[in-house]
């Protein structure tokens, strides 16, 4: 125990598994499986060494005990592997969240060993905001006491950013980076807030600044309605105009036909008048 | 040690064990009572495979516990 609590704090969650399984002792295979299969396995082992199903099969077959005895003894078998199944799922829940919870924890911690300067920077552009923003007097600033805050967590970026990043590697880049880390969390968090309350601001000074919106968005709704009405009354003539077409079709179709046949018997006679002073025109350019 | 001793220590222990939820702990205690009442070899019997399958599932339950307290440990670090 006093083992695994001294590693380094950049162990993964399957080395961690890894080194449980070997620190329980008793099941050597499980030291060598990543957390899922840890479970799975510790699950089949167990089923197979208590062998609850065998035990209570056991109880049963003692014919020579006491009935009332007996089935006292199987009812506490089959609430030891009610309790064994419940408690093992909350244990196995439990240990996935604090590896998943691990795991996201290493990984910031990674990227602020990785990018010490630009996290402070960040850090100090999210503080610098919410000064602003307090000098502003604007609702959702930070509270009492944040300007010290501020001006330490200015301090530590341009420390930073002054003895760059080469300098803080081992043991005090990993302190300065939690700190750097938190204080991070805890300005991206005013930071947003204080983007929603803006955002909000520019809405609310739109709404304010526009004095005439309302009525300009009563013309509005008004020439749209007329655009409306006007569009339903054309729409209503043509309807008329189409009733007419079709009273009318008969007639058209009736008398129409013999009137298209000598329209086209025309033009084709037209068109054959042109080709030949085409004819004409080309024989004429090859002569000369 | 007489038996009824014995059975009245591990009757104890049981009544003490918070891991167990309170309806297992009193039935395992009404059981333990029962055989003290009665203590033929059959009936033992039952009684030392119950306490045997109790302490297995405990050493397992232990182990999961320790497991997850051990990423607890790394957390905290």
């Amino acid at each position: 125990m006093a083992e695994i609590a001294a590693a380094p704090i950049s162990v993964t969650a399957e080395a961690r598994a890894v080194r449980a399984g070997g620190a329980i002792g008793g099941v050597p295979e499980l030291a060598k499986l990543k957390l899922s299969e840890w479970f799975n396995t510790a699950k089949t082992e167990v089923a197979k060494r208590i062998g609850l199903t065998k035990a209570e099969a056991k109880i049963k077959g003692n014919e020579q005990a006491d009935p009332k005895i007996g089935e006292l003894g199987v009812k506490v078998i089959k609430g030891v592997g009610d309790l064994v199944e419940k408690r093992g799922e909350y244990l196995e829940k439990s240990a996935y969240s604090r590896s998943a919870r691990a795991t996201d924890h290493e990984n910031k911690l990674q990227a602020l060993r990785e990018k010490p300067v630009e996290t402070a920077k960040k850090a100090a552009e999210y503080d610098i905001a919410n000064t602003t923003l307090q000098m502003l007097d604007l609702p959702g600033r930070v509270g009492p006491g944040a300007l010290s805050r501020i001006e330490q967590t200015r301090e530590l970026a341009q420390r930073v950013i002054d003895t760059g990043s080469e300098k803080w590697h081992g043991f005090w880049a990993e302190r300065d980076n939690r700190v750097a880390e938190r204080d991070l969390d805890t300005a991206v968090k005013y930071g947003e807030g204080a983007k929603a309350t803006h955002d909000f601001a520019d809405k609310f000074e739109a709404i304010i600044g526009n004095k005439d919106g309302l009525s300009k968005l009563k013309e509005s709704k008004t020439t749209i309605q007329n655009e409306v009405d006007q569009t339903a009354a054309v729409k209503e003539k043509l309807a008329g105009q189409f009733g007419e077409v079709l009273t009318k079709g008969a007639n058209i179709g009736k008398g129409g036909a013999e009137q298209i046949k000598q329209q086209d018997v025309a033009e084709i006679k037209k068109q054959e008048q042109i080709l030949k002073d085409v004819q004409h025109g080309v024989t004429a350019a090859g002569t000369k | 040690m007489n038996l009824t001793d014995t059975l009245k220590n591990i009757s104890n222990v049981v009544e003490n064990d918070l891991n167990l939820t309170e309806e297992l702990r009193e039935d395992i205690i009404n059981l333990i009572a029962e055989v003290n009442v009665d203590p033929t070899p059959a009936n033992l019997r039952v009684l030392s495979t119950v306490l045997e399958k109790l302490k297995d599932s405990t050493k397992y339950l232990s182990a999961l516990k320790t497991f997850s307290s051990l990423e607890s440990t790394n957390l905290s670090t």
